[in-house]
């Protein structure tokens, strides 16, 4: 299509943001309030079906469940906006893991260094994804496929087959710890790194060049912002909470084997476009990805609490993934912005 | 040296190969001047203006700028000038408001809590609506919207909008109107009228002699690399420059198709 040639229709252009149903436009608050919408009505239908099912212990077990996500969704939902996908985030969560657990089982180094040099870990797995794509100028899905590979390799070489298991309270403050009694502090992280997230995209240079790579990045060359060195920026921050997943992860199964972070990756994603979060980048939605990361651990809670095998629960995920998508497509809500980006 | 001459090309030659380009032609604009530009396909306008931004080397001739000889080697010399060409896409981010696509690269940032630079949203909005508004007479009632919902004039005025805000001397139109329908047209005319108000230089290029002549004060044709007019728009009629255009003179080989 050539840009800036299509047609006019009318005083406006053919419009993406204002989805239209029978002629009339959806208001821009409606489609930021429809993954929340749609946990509402989930938890209404659960809460019949099944009173027990909405018990404060649930609900808390839940919640500590999507914290994990909420925080890689978070970090996700910088690389799909700037354009990019992240494939290794969840064998990075599984570096990030092992690496605390073997400088604690392996090492004397003072625990909260070990935590410390764990950040370090993620920070530099997410950058290394950075630099494939921009400086060996790999594409996103291939850069990130090799090293998701790579990662989860390097995690069965390091362990073995191995279980580590018993950590201190201090190492496990961030995936167990309660504070006030029984409020977990996953569900504490996983709030301040969502309010981060949207701090970062609204009011820094970070979000908003995040927002123009992934709108256009010709423009955002245009106007001079250094485009490689935010890419870098967007893998390294998701990196650095895939380390904070892992940290929450081994904190929560108090271990850690060659199998944590597993399958995580289509999980994230699957979150942040669930979120309203444009797959081919420009359009964020942080908010979303959060509500789209409880979503999906309310419907995999719920299958286990009707009883519904644990295998069943990818089929049904994959489903309502699918099912999401189409209900966008349907409103008019375009992941991919024609045109002008 | 006139002084009120902002930037004035002189014998510039560029070859491709074996072709040359552009061929020894003089071109110069006036502050507050609005140039036309024509030319038919490969008659050398894009290869002229080019080298005014920076994007292309002339192999030989000399570019001064408010009277003192310069050299633009390339897009961020050109830009420091003040020389803004406005290509058809207009390199706007499609799912950023206005006020973001004008300050993009450029943003106002203040030091929140002592150390954190975060972005000025409001005064950034202010600024953008004010430009848009006191300067291109641009009234703006969709200014959360992504810039992809608005028209194509509007999109214009917001692009031209950011050329302003980076203190443009010289604005460059690549073919401006080449997508828009008939009231957008004449918006982008008052536009260009606007901005020569202002001071603003504008050079127009364009295939479409009507708009040309509704808002240029002096016209030049290349043919084929060399420049074969360059006066007053009202000292030539339409049909003269068109068959400048085409046949690279003004009346002879007419004859032999007429």
């Amino acid at each position: 299509m050539n840009r800036g040639a299509e047609p006019i229709t009318g005083s406006h252009g053919s419009r993406f943001m204002d989805r239209e149903i029978g002629g009339r436009p959806i208001p821009y608050w409606a489609t930021m309030i429809g993954p929340w919408a749609g946990i509402l009505l989930f938890a209404v239908f659960m809460g019949v079906v099944r009173p027990e099912w909405l018990g404060i212990g649930n609900i808390r077990n839940i919640l500590v469940q999507a914290s994990v996500f909420i925080v890689l969704a978070t970090g996700m939902t910088f690389v799909i906006t700037g354009g990019g996908i992240d494939l290794s985030v969840g064998a990075m969560t599984g570096m990030s893991a092992l690496t605390l657990g073997w400088l604690i089982k392996f090492t004397d180094i003072p625990e909260l260094f070990a935590i410390a040099l764990t950040f370090g870990a993620g920070l530099l797995l997410g950058t290394f994804n950075g630099i494939l794509v921009t400086k060996l100028k790999l594409p996103d899905f291939i850069a990130t496929l090799a090293t998701w590979i790579s990662y989860n390799g390097l995690v069965l070489v390091i362990i073995e087959g191995h279980t580590l298991f018993r950590f201190s309270p201090t190492v496990r403050f961030l995936g167990a710890h309660r504070l006030f009694g029984n409020l977990p502090v996953p569900i504490i992280a996983a709030l301040l790194i969502a309010l981060l997230g949207y701090f970062l995209m609204k009011w820094t240079k970070f979000g908003r060049y995040t927002i123009a790579i992934g709108g256009n990045r010709k423009a955002a060359v245009e106007a001079g912002i250094p485009v490689e060195r935010y890419k870098v920026f967007q893998y390294a921050f998701n990196g650095l909470l895939a380390a904070l997943a892992g940290i929450m992860m081994l904190g929560r199964l108090n271990a850690i084997h060659g199998l944590v972070g597993q399958g995580f990756e289509i999980h994230t994603i699957a979150a942040v476009i669930i979120g309203g979060t444009a797959l081919y980048g420009g359009i964020a939605r942080i908010g979303g990805s959060v509500a789209g990361a409880l979503f999906l651990g309310l419907i995999a809670n719920a299958l286990t609490f009707l009883g519904i095998h644990f295998f069943v629960q990818y089929v049904v995920s994959g489903i309502v993934i699918m099912l999401v998508v189409l209900l966008y497509a349907l409103v008019g809500y375009q992941q991919q912005p024609p045109g002008v980006r | 040296m006139n002084d009120s001459v902002l930037v004035e090309m002189h014998e510039i030659i560029k070859n491709f190969g074996g072709l040359r380009a552009v061929d020894s032609v003089d071109f110069s604009v006036k502050r507050g001047e609005v140039v036309g530009l024509l030319g038919e396909n490969g008659a050398g306008k894009s290869t002229l203006i080019k080298i005014l931004t920076g994007i292309y080397r002339p192999d030989y001739g000399e570019i001064r700028f408010e009277g003192k000889p310069v050299e633009i080697r390339n897009r961020a010399d050109s830009q420091r000038l003040g020389i803004e060409p406005l290509y058809q896409d207009l390199s706007l981010v499609g799912t950023l408001d206005a006020a973001s696509n004008v300050f993009l690269g450029k943003e106002l940032t203040q030091k929140s809590l002592g150390f954190l630079p975060t972005l000025k949203l409001a005064a950034m909005q202010k600024e953008a609506e004010k430009i848009l508004w006191e300067q291109l007479g641009i009234d703006f009632k969709n200014r959360w919207e992504p810039v992809y919902n608005l028209s194509g004039g509007e999109r214009q005025a917001v692009a031209l909008a950011r050329a302003i805000y980076y203190e443009a001397k010289l604005v460059i139109l690549d073919e401006p109107m080449a997508s828009l329908g008939v009231e957008e047209v004449k918006r982008t005319l008052d536009i260009i009228r606007k901005l020569r108000e202002t001071g603003i230089s504008v050079i127009v290029i364009s295939h479409n002699l009507e708009h040309v002549y509704s808002v240029a004060d002096r016209v030049v044709v290349l043919h084929r690399g060399k420049k074969v007019a360059d006066s007053p728009s009202a000292e030539l009629t339409p049909d003269e420059v068109v068959k400048l255009m085409v046949f690279g003179e003004r009346a002879k080989e007419v004859k032999a198709y007429e």
